[in-house]
């Protein structure tokens, strides 16, 4: 069908995207669909009596007396069909008015001055075409000023309200923007293919709708497709060039952690040799030699897109950098925790060591990070441990757990039988973590304290001994192995 | 681990309670006062070694309370298996504009407690004017009179106190000079609104000081002789708990404790925190309910004893046993579930018939424990404040009660909770109607988490 | 018919005035009520007549407080208050007063003129100018038949006697800043009227209506036969019923400031997945009911709360979330429905802009 035939209504979800609507609370959101025929600005409830259907009716003076009166416009609204209720925002709106919005599936939007947005909103509806333009020539100029890719698409999720983007790799994984948008399906979903610097296919840029109408979804794909020019660029900019860099940095750094302490190189590069020094040692979880090979380019690049004034540099299993100043470790694991996120589907473990003064301070700090990164693979999901937060629990990274596990089996045999082990391994441990207090368990396992108490019975039952102080190392020990093993 | 022990007219019954689970029950219906040491022997004996000592004693006295209070009167009830000393009349002294038609208290109890009572000029409106200047001269002819009657304890009670005490202080100051020994309470430390109210509440209190001095004496002798030196605590009407020196001081918020243990008690049995509570015993049937494991209460509510006080104590909605059939009708319709608790055998055939009638929401309550001394052991310290504020703008309200709140959870800390555990479990503003002018009365409930004290497996 | 007052009328009184009368629902007048027993006691019984039984050109005062319930409770009025106050207002007429009619025969106003007669010694005309309570004295049957509120006469607990000579608005402006002045409560002797010109605008039987709710809410054996007998005496119907999920103060209506009173809203949340959610607006009383945002029902006609638990009604006063209550809805005398009685105390009259639903079915 020829867009240009048919006259199209703005739908409510399109009136938030395109501004007026854009930062108000709004409530029962789930049926933005409708179209908006027009808006009414409502100063006594019953002239809602005689509003059109399908119009955005705007409460005001007497109409918008309090939770009552908002209340009686929501009925009267849906008695009449509207698509939308606009409120003031001097009206508190609990539970029960929310309720009864998503009840009669009117959605309700609460406002900062509803006179002037009614004057928005109708100019919005009377000039559907215009104010798209207007959107679209926006995010052009904006892509032309931002660098990286994470800014151009964050450009389209935040001009474009209603939209959600990703750039999603060949393989699946998410460059940048919001992953949910892959989860779009049929008429709410808008794809754009993205080449790489070599011209070859490299990525695809994809938007969740919130709502559709056919020229809101055209419109879309006209954003997307402005993307990609400026994402093909970036791309070419970022790739190769850390993957190069990393072979001669691994003989630098080894001259500088070695015996003699030799800077003159690390100097040269540009490293931070003075001062005071955090070190972090990242590796890959769960991960043979080669597979670090395979990984290496996406954590470089990525290191150089999140950090790009320091160096990440091969070590060992892992990789090495340090901040030098007065970051703190604890700051320098908050820095780090965005960067894991953004190298998956890689998962990293990072360790951060404690601050080290000059080449020594450095050489302790990196020991420190690498003994703590250890213990961080040991555990679910992207970690950072600080070695300074560990104390003497580093020491558990040395321990062979797979020989300890072994044996644990051995001792345990009855506990791991209960065709709930895992669960009751895991009730166990943090129980053992927090002194035996089953509040602090049931905290920190999300359960309720009945149903840690409940678990310790069943641990009880299966022959482990929770009281006698003699055991109690011992236990801790084979669980911790356990749970690290599997 | 705590120990609950409920002191009744038949007997004590007490718990050993751990982390909301029992784990040992004992009673003596005999032996009064002496048989008291090896009942909490037999209890701690039961204590598994894998949990820590015994930390908190909580003791439900509110049934000798209130045999004490009833002995003072015309119609004083069987001696119960402890002895108890009754409370002693006192004198009542109301500050107010003129002198009210009808002196004599309208609660007979309360006339029962009163033995000398006189009317001074004075007292102060809702919003804190003054509506006569205070007599102190006949304050202090007043408390001569009440002296010359022997009486040693002087209950003031002003209208307006609930928001100014200015003139309560004044008499108690001036009264003070001439006789430095008369015991003095005020009806402003109890807070609340209504002269009858909180003259009734003063006057019980007043009352019961000796009574309590006593009771409070010998549970923490027989507390402090178990091992440990656990914490020696009373359950009080508001389903909390308060101090021995508390207690000595305001025995009056004892009543209602019998209800309110009963009450969390068969939730905390039941494992139903949020549940509608039938209590029933021979030709006696109460439906409460309980909100997160702790009992739903009221101010002015008349009690068992059918005196109005600003004391909270349990609501209890109270029907005889003819109300069976009704109340089966109105069980099914309650939304949530509930529990019914029987005391005796008769009231056990009652249980049994409702529950066939309701079907599984209703769950009958079967322990070998007390529910009384349960809900006594799984209180915790607790404080209800009950105040009239003027409060022109919701800005003023909002912040009035702020402070109200913070008040009532120093309250708490101040009464041996563990500092952070306390918090606000209710805040309530309500407009008082008509004035002219917004003035609001605050009632603010605070305890402590329930979960923040002896929770080590 | 009930034909005189005793000391053991006096519970069912109080009960039965709790009944319309939503702002103080269930609290308790121990105080004044033990003093207007000791007053029955003294005096004897209150004779209560009907408007027919006495002479056309009889002297009556109605007789009602205004202010609040808190001062009632900190001071009980002694129940001679009206005897300063009648005897003021009969002293700038230069006339003996005949008979006590009620302001409104609702909430503490039921036994106010009680004593009143037992005090004065004078009988109690069976009738009142509400059948609820209103926040204004001026909106009453007796202003809407043109009866002038003055000269009038009020008395304070602190023993303040005040004689008010105006026009009817002025007099409830005058009247309310001596009330605030005097500590939030007065008793007041108004609209001084002859039987003829009562018998047009009296609603009557009003106190015996009252007794008669007390005494079922009192005695009846279960719910059925309650709310059946509210429907007979009152025409009350449940107009739905729940918990009390949301009170709130935040909700104020233009202009509620002209009104004594603190604006207050209830949201009674019906059981099940199709219960419906009905917010109950009032300034001290319950004005309207809205539910599922339609206007259900609304002053003049008589809202409360009525206990499911326990027959008692549950006031705005003590209402608390998680309190089981049905809404009541009781209609208001005929002649409030007439348009002029809707202009003085319909919805509108309290700042909200709906109609009244008998308006709409109109």
């Amino acid at each position: 069908m020829n867009r240009k035939d048919v006259v199209e209504q703005l739908s409510v979800a399109e009136l938030v995207q395109f501004g007026p609507l854009g930062q108000a609370k709004v409530f029962a959101g789930e049926e933005l669909d409708r179209q908006v025929s027009g808006v009414v600005l409502v100063a006594e409830l019953e002239e809602i009596r005689q509003c059109e259907p399908h119009s955005a009716v705007v409460l005001h003076g007497a109409a918008a007396q309090g939770a009552w009166s908002l209340e009686s416009a929501l009925r009267l609204a849906w008695e009449r069909n509207a698509s939308c209720v606009i409120a003031p925002a001097d009206i508190a709106v609990g539970n029960p008015t929310a309720q009864l919005a998503e009840r009669l599936r009117v959605p309700l939007f609460v406002v900062a001055d509803p006179a002037r947005h009614a004057l928005e909103l109708s100019a919005a509806v009377a000039d559907t075409d215009a104010a798209r333009a207007r959107l679209t020539a926006r995010c052009a100029v904006l892509f032309g000023e931002r660098g990286t890719l994470r800014d151009i698409v964050g450009v389209i999720n935040i001009e474009v309200p209603g939209v959600q983007v990703a750039l999603i790799a060949e393989d699946g994984h998410v460059l940048a923007g919001r992953a949910a948008a892959d989860h779009a399906e049929g008429k709410r979903r808008v794809e754009v293919h993205v080449p790489g610097p070599d011209g070859r296919p490299w990525a695809r840029l994809v938007g969740q709708l919130a709502a559709w109408s056919p020229s809101w979804a055209l419109t879309v794909r006209t954003v997307l497709g402005l993307a990609r020019a400026p994402l093909a660029a970036c791309v070419g900019r970022a790739w190769l060039r850390p993957v190069r860099q990393a072979a001669s940095d691994r003989v630098l750094l080894d001259l500088l952690l070695g015996e003699d302490g030799d800077d003159e190189g690390a100097r040269a590069a540009g490293w931070s040799v003075d001062g005071n020094h955090v070190a972090v040692f990242l590796q890959v979880r769960e991960a043979g030699d080669a597979d670090q090979e395979a990984m290496a380019p996406r954590v470089l690049a990525a290191w150089q897109e999140a950090f790009p004034h320091l160096p990440l540099i091969p070590r060992g299993e892992g990789w090495v950098s340090w901040w030098t100043g007065a970051e703190s470790p604890d700051a320098v694991a908050g820095l780090l925790r965005p960067y894991l996120q953004a190298t998956r589907p890689v998962q990293l473990a990072a360790g951060v060591g404690l601050p080290g003064e000059g080449v020594a301070g450095l050489r302790r700090s990196v020991d420190e990070a690498r003994l703590a990164a250890a213990v961080a693979g040991r555990r679910d999901g992207e970690t950072v441990e600080l070695f300074g937060a560990l104390g003497p629990r580093a020491v558990l990274a040395c321990i062979p757990v797979p020989d300890v596990a072994a044996a644990a089996r051995v001792a345990l045999a009855d506990l791991l039988a209960a065709p709930d082990a895992d669960v009751l391994l895991t009730a166990l441990v943090a129980l053992l973590d927090c002194a035996g207090s089953t509040g602090q368990a049931a905290a920190r396992l999300g359960v309720h304290r009945n149903t840690v108490l409940s678990r310790i019975e069943r641990i009880r039952a299966r022959g482990v001994d929770l009281d006698s102080p003699e055991q109690r190392l011992a236990l801790h020990l084979a669980c911790y192995s356990l749970l690290s093993a599997t | 681990m705590r120990i609950g022990v409920r002191l009744g007219a038949h007997g004590a019954d007490g718990t050993l309670v751990h982390a909301d689970r029992v784990l040992a029950a004992a009673r003596r219906p005999d032996g009064g006062w002496r048989g008291l040491p090896a009942l909490l022997r037999e209890l701690s004996a039961a204590a598994p070694s894998t949990v820590d000592t015994i930390d908190t004693v909580v003791w439900n006295i509110a049934p000798l309370i209130e045999h004490a209070l009833l002995a003072a009167g015309p119609r004083a009830p069987a001696p119960p298996a402890f002895t108890v000393p009754p409370a002693v009349p006192v004198a009542s002294l109301l500050v107010m504009p003129r002198a009210p038609r009808a002196l004599a208290h309208p609660s007979e109890l309360v006339r029962s407690l009163i033995s000398w009572r006189g009317v001074i000029p004075g007292g102060h409106d809702l919003f804190g004017a003054e509506l006569v200047p205070v007599d102190l001269d006949a304050a202090v002819r007043a408390a001569t009179e009440a002296r010359a009657a022997g009486l040693g304890t002087l209950a003031i009670t002003a209208t307006g106190a609930s928001n100014s005490v200015a003139h309560e202080e004044a008499v108690a100051a001036r009264v003070r000079e001439e006789f430095p020994d008369l015991r003095i309470r005020l009806s402003g430390d109890s807070g609340g609104l209504g002269l009858l109210e909180r003259d009734a509440t003063t006057v019980i209190n007043a009352a019961l000081l000796g009574t309590a001095e006593e009771l409070v004496d010998r549970c923490e002798r027989l507390t402090a002789a178990l091992p440990g030196e656990p914490g020696c605590w009373f359950a009080t009407g508001d389903g909390g708990r308060v101090s021995a020196k508390r207690l000595r001081a305001v025995p009056v918020r004892c009543l209602g404790a019998d209800g309110a243990t009963a009450l969390t008690g068969s939730a905390v049995l039941t494992r139903r925190p949020d549940a509608h509570v039938v209590l029933a015993a021979r030709g006696f049937i109460a439906l409460g309910r309980v909100d997160a494991g702790r009992p739903r209460i009221a101010p002015d509510l008349a009690g068992k004893l059918g005196v109005r006080t600003v004391s909270p104590i349990p609501v209890l909605n109270v029907r005889g046993t003819a109300a069976e059939p009704a109340l089966a009708a109105e069980l099914r319709s309650l939304v949530g579930p509930s529990v019914i608790a029987a005391f005796d055998r008769e009231a056990m055939d009652i249980a049994d018939r409702l529950c066939a009638e309701v079907g599984p929401a209703l769950v009958p309550l079967r322990s070998e424990a007390n529910p009384s001394a349960v809900g006594a052991a799984c209180s915790e310290p607790s404080a209800w404040l009950d105040i009239v504020v003027p409060a022109d703008t919701l800005d003023e309200l909002q912040r009035q009660q702020h402070l109200a709140e913070r008040q009532a959870m120093t309250l708490v800390a101040a009464a041996g909770a563990r500092p952070g555990s306390e918090r606000v479990i209710s805040s309530v503003a309500t407009a008082l109607a008509f004035l002219g002018r917004d003035v609001y009365r605050l009632h603010v409930r605070a305890s402590t988490d329930s979960e923040s004290e002896g929770d080590r497996a | 018919m009930i034909t005189e007052i005793t000391v053991e009328d006096l519970p069912a009184l109080e009960t039965g005035s709790q009944l319309t009368c939503s702002s103080a629902g269930s609290t308790h007048f121990d105080g004044t009520l033990a003093n207007i027993a000791e007053l029955l006691r003294e005096r004897g019984p209150v004779r209560m007549v009907g408007l027919d039984e006495l002479d056309g050109d009889a002297l009556c005062v109605a007789i009602g407080a205004i202010g609040g319930f808190g001062p009632m409770l900190e001071l009980p009025p002694s129940g001679d208050e009206a005897v300063s106050a009648v005897r003021a207002l009969e002293a700038r007429l230069g006339k003996r007063v005949d008979a006590i009619v009620s302001l409104n025969a609702s909430g503490p106003n039921a036994f106010a003129p009680v004593a009143a007669a037992a005090a004065l010694g004078l009988p109690l005309v069976d009738c009142d100018g509400m059948g609820r309570v209103l926040p204004l004295m001026s909106q009453t049957t007796y202003a809407l038949a043109g009866l002038p509120i003055g000269p009038l006469a009020a008395a304070s607990l602190a023993g303040d006697v005040m004689v008010l000579d105006t026009s009817t608005a002025r007099s409830e402006l005058l009247l309310r800043s001596a009330m605030q002045a005097a500590g939030g409560f007065m008793l007041c002797a108004s609209y001084p009227s002859i039987v003829d010109q009562l018998a047009k605008c009296a609603i009557r039987g009003s106190t015996s209506r009252v007794v008669e709710a007390g005494r079922l809410l009192r005695g009846a054996p279960d719910r059925g036969t309650l709310l059946a007998g509210l429907a007979s005496i009152a025409g009350a119907r449940v107009l739905g019923g729940g918990r009390v999920v949301e009170l709130g103060h935040a909700t104020r209506t233009v202009g509620a400031r002209q009104y004594p009173a603190v604006p207050t809203s209830v949201v009674v949340r019906e059981p099940g997945p199709d219960g419906r959610m009905i917010r109950l607006e009032g300034q001290s009383e319950i004005f309207l009911a809205v539910a599922d945002g339609v206007v259900s029902a609304a002053v003049p006609d008589v809202l409360c709360l009525l206990d499911q638990r326990e027959p008692h009604i549950v006031g705005l006063e003590r209402v608390a979330v998680g309190n089981d209550v049905d809404v009541l809805v009781m209609p208001a005398d005929p002649m409030w429905h007439s348009r002029a009685g809707l202009a003085l105390a319909g919805p509108r009259a309290f700042g909200f802009p709906v109609e009244h639903p008998r308006e709409v079915v109109s």
